[in-house]
């Protein structure tokens, strides 16, 4: 399979006036095309600078690390000039962002919206430009699309402007489609039709995607590999269903834990599971495993760094539980 | 009632209920604009007003300067003098007249040339950020804590006191207000989630401020403009009043009202000329307050998300 993309040693670090932090540190992963792949843990752990890295998007203050490397397709995205990366930005690799309220410009009408994505990269004229942007809020599930065209993003619903967020992405059928928390602001009936949508489009423009979220569902019914992050670090990675059966790390089993169900109404668990504390500040990470401090089952060699485990042949662990095993 | 009546009300709301349509936001703005009746009220006055000071000379055969000595502190409609004449027996509505071409000038000139420098200054400030902000920001400090009277005196005994003069006065010391105010906003759209999936649309920066940035600000700008365009033409009186603006004989509203200001208790002879003060008092009031009513129907029909009821 083709190798759109590969993240090698991602450190991410911010000059602030705590110092230089590192909220981001070590993290590696690969896409294949046509494969999606989720970034999942809590909040704070590092997985939209993650995403923004990738396009170069991070604040000024942001800087990588020296073995750092971000390949797109074969090139290093930090030799890309200026306007280099902006012909790359939203033809190649496009984003649809967490919320659909506010990542449209409210003074603008949709069609005109998804027509600059279209007068920028393919150089069309207006009339052609929205009559690309009616085909493709068709192609998103928009009823009415010529009517819609004409409208502000206000006279939208929530889930609508998500779908119109989704076309803007895939407007020029991009390589790589990042999707940063798409279904988050949305209501679960909501969601269930925009995951759909975008499971749809992904196999018709065979489409790599990269999905952060915290809501292992979407990863469940989305990805095919699963990377979970905790503050700054991949903890674990495998397939999917690795991750869902047999998860080994204990922040894993904690999050995996922790989704609510409908049917457990077990006698023994009156109470959800939860993970004890939050993630700690990048300021503030604590030494050896970051996990320890909240970790059910920390023992005292998790003072040191852990290793990074191959458990199975794509399915790997950041934990001292295993060290029998190959490390990696 | 009958049913009559009620099929004609229903087909009435029925009437109002049919939605506009409306294809682009200048349509949007002006389909807005059009409802709202202060706003289109202070348009038409300001027209009005506009047209009476620049068109109005040219039906008398006064000028401003010309004395009437048989008639000094006539009182309005006294043959001749319609609105009246002051000490010198100057004729008050030809006064007016010119004093508000000066005003009207001085007001528009100093609040567009304000108004732009400002939004610039705030929009690279706001936008950039880091040094470029520290700097811009640091200049409108110390630009703010320039006392104004006493560089205009020097300024007036230097290059002499006139309508440019007085416009660059203005805005020299008139952008750091718009310029806060936008750089402020500017803070906070540069963050909005439509600002950074523009980026990741791969849209240039100069795009993003021009087509992203700008026209969200506009209606603070819009607003802000019509606030320092009242501003002006106050400033211009207080500077004439003391002595550094207009100079006699050449009228302004303001220096025509700060002349008016010595018989404010009433003249040697005993008569209360309040034709002096009412009516360039009047023109300044309604010129103010229908700019204020123009920016404030502009702000709500530039603002997409704004409907008003009915």
């Amino acid at each position: 399979m083709e190798r759109i993309l590969e993240v090698d040693n991602l450190k991410i670090s911010f000059r602030t006036q705590l110092g230089k932090i590192t909220p981001v540190d070590g993290v590696s992963f690969g896409l294949s095309k046509g494969e999606t792949l989720g970034i999942v843990g809590e909040s704070g752990c590092g997985k939209t600078i993650t995403a923004f890295s990738i396009i170069k998007l991070l604040p000024k203050n942001a800087f990588l690390g020296d073995k750092t490397k971000i390949s797109f397709r074969g090139r290093d995205i930090s030799t890309l000039s200026k306007e280099e990366l902006q012909k790359i930005r939203g033809k190649s690799i496009s984003m649809v962002f967490q919320e659909p309220m506010t990542s449209l410009n409210p003074l603008y009408t949709i069609g005109w919206q998804i027509s600059e994505v279209y007068r920028l990269h393919e150089g069309l004229d207006e009339d052609d430009a929205m009559k690309r942007s009616i085909e493709m809020l068709r192609l998103v599930g928009i009823p009415e699309p010529q009517k819609r065209v004409k409208e502000f993003p206000h006279q939208l619903s929530g889930g609508m402007r998500q779908r119109v967020m989704i076309a803007m992405a895939l407007a020029c059928s991009p390589e790589l489609l990042i999707a940063d928390e798409p279904t988050t602001a949305l209501d679960v009936t909501i969601q269930a039709q925009v995951l759909e949508l975008m499971n749809e489009l992904k196999s018709k423009f065979d489409t790599a995607t990269i999905i952060i979220t915290h809501d292992l569902g979407v990863i469940a019914e989305m990805c095919d590999r699963v990377v979970v992050m905790y503050a700054g670090q991949i903890v674990e990675s495998g397939g999917v269903f690795d991750i869902f059966d047999k998860p080994v790390h204990p922040y894993t089993k904690g999050l995996i834990s922790s989704i609510p169900k409908i049917d457990v109404a077990k006698k023994d668990q009156k109470k959800l599971n939860v993970i004890n504390g939050y993630v700690p500040h990048p300021s503030n990470f604590p030494e050896g495993c970051r996990f320890r401090p909240r970790c059910p089952v920390a023992f005292e060699k998790c003072l040191q760094q852990p290793p990074v485990v191959q458990i199975e042949r794509q399915h790997s662990v950041r934990c001292w539980l295993f060290e029998g095993g190959d490390v990696l | 009632m009958s049913k009559f009546f009620y099929k004609r009300k229903l087909d009435e709301i029925e009437e109002k209920a049919r939605p506009v349509h409306i294809n682009s936001y200048k349509q949007l703005v002006w389909t807005k604009f059009k409802s709202h009746k202060l706003a289109l009220f202070g348009a038409v006055v300001l027209i009005g007003v506009a047209f009476f000071t620049l068109l109005g000379p040219l039906f008398v055969e006064v000028g401003y300067e010309d004395m009437d000595f048989s008639n000094l502190f006539s009182p309005p409609l006294t043959e001749g003098h319609p609105f009246g004449t002051d000490e010198l027996g100057h004729d008050v509505l030809v006064r007016v007249m010119y004093g508000g071409r000066i005003s009207l000038f001085v007001g528009f000139a100093s609040a567009v040339i304000t108004t732009l420098i400002g939004t610039l200054v705030g929009l690279f400030s706001g936008f950039y950020g880091g040094i470029v902000d520290r700097l811009l920001m640091r200049f409108v400090d110390v630009m703010l804590s320039i006392p104004m009277f006493p560089i205009l005196i020097t300024l007036t005994l230097v290059f002499g006191s006139g309508i440019m003069n007085i416009i660059l006065v203005l805005t020299v010391f008139g952008w750091m207000g718009v310029s806060r105010l936008v750089r402020g906003l500017v803070l906070s759209i540069r963050e909005t989630e439509y600002v950074m999936s523009a980026r990741a649309m791969g849209v240039r920066n100069g795009r993003i401020i021009l087509r992203h940035v700008l026209p969200n600000v506009i209606p603070i700008i819009i607003v802000s403009a019509t606030l320092n365009m009242s501003y002006a033409i106050l400033a211009e009186s207080s500077l004439s009043y003391l002595g550094l603006g207009i100079q006699p004989p050449m009228p302004s509203w303001g220096n025509m009202l700060q002349r008016a200001m010595n018989y404010i208790l009433g003249t040697t002879a005993g008569t209360n000329p309040w034709w002096l003060t009412v009516f360039p008092g009047f023109f300044i009031f309604i010129t103010v307050l229908n700019v204020n009513f123009l920016g404030d129907g502009l702000r709500d029909a530039l603002d997409p998300k704004f409907v008003s009821e009915s």
